[in-house]
């Protein structure tokens, strides 16, 4: 998949998960605009620029750090097929080996931000219910030496209008 | 008029047996995986480039025994390789310059997860039901 563009906010109307680019813009939304009770802290502080944000596969090689989301949907069975299980994982790749400690700051930022989300509208519901993460291991040849990298997984539920709007106008 | 009850205890007969259709149940859906990875690792994974297959992540994929944890019966799936990490999760190739990622373990995983859950449910009732 490759990334169809700015996931911008106005043109598509967010948050709202009528379609999967609404979802995609929606979580890219979430991680963008949270700040963190207490000291303030953002995404933007690591990553700069949200175009740092990306989804799907990349194409040449970007600028460190970087954060990728790719999103697994699944009907749940028995729900009618209003009913999805997400599996939105995360990777925060920094580059050398010194941006470690920012990767995983800002993946602690990711935590706080996708764990707290509850989208709730007419005709959709989301929420997180489970979450799993692990520092990536040094990686090596043929792979690109001197990344640093942790990976996260969110378990979501989720009613998505993408579903319900064939009764939700 | 005296009747004489005899009660027998088979709680422990019935924890033992729940424990081994347990961990057979793991067994067979490890097992379900294994397979289905493998097929995944089919001849389309090596068209990509003769690199992809000098790797032999196919025959190598093994699981382990199912083990007895804090949180119930597991085993796990994988291969020797670390590179099929690498893929697996996406990286800057450093032959074609350009990020490569093919997934095959995930996807499988979340397919396959009915089929596992029923082989578990299969295998277990097999040996709960057994006389």
């Amino acid at each position: 998949m490759t990334n169809p563009g700015p996931w911008d906010a106005d043109t598509l109307g967010l948050p709202d998960t009528g379609s999967t680019n609404q979802i995609y813009g929606t979580l890219v939304k979430v991680l963008a605009d949270y700040v963190r009770p207490g000291d303030n802290a953002r995404l933007s502080q690591v990553l700069g620029s949200p175009e740092r944000i990306k989804v799907g596969a990349l194409g040449k090689l970007p600028e460190y750090p970087y954060l990728t989301l790719l999103l697994d949907r699944t009907t749940s069975p028995g729900s009618n097929s209003y009913r999805e299980s997400w599996r939105l994982e995360v990777q925060i790749i920094g580059k050398p080996l010194g941006q470690r400690t920012a990767v995983e700051w800002a993946m602690d930022l990711v935590d706080a931000a996708l764990l707290g989300v509850v989208l709730s509208q007419p005709g959709s519901l989301l929420y997180c219910s489970l979450r799993q993460r692990a520092t990536l291991p040094q990686f090596t040849d043929p792979a690109e030496i001197g990344t640093v990298g942790v990976r996260a997984t969110f378990d979501f539920l989720a009613w998505p209008r993408a579903l319900s709007r064939r009764l939700t106008p | 008029m005296d009747i004489d009850v005899t009660l027998t205890d088979n709680s422990e007969n019935a924890r033992r047996r729940y424990e081994e259709a347990a961990r057979l149940g793991i067994d067979a859906a490890a097992n379900v995986l294994v397979r289905e990875v493998k097929k995944a690792f089919g001849s389309d994974y090596y068209k990509g480039g003769a690199f992809r297959g000098t790797l032999g992540v196919r025959g190598s994929i093994t699981r382990t025994n199912a083990e007895r944890g804090p949180s119930g019966w597991s085993a796990q799936v994988g291969t020797r390789f670390i590179e099929a990490l690498y893929w697996e999760l996406g990286h800057f190739n450093t032959f074609t310059r350009q990020h490569e990622r093919v997934r095959i373990w995930e996807p499988t995983a979340i397919a396959q997860e009915p089929a596992m859950r029923a082989a578990f449910a299969r295998v277990a009732k097999r040996v709960m039901d057994a006389p």
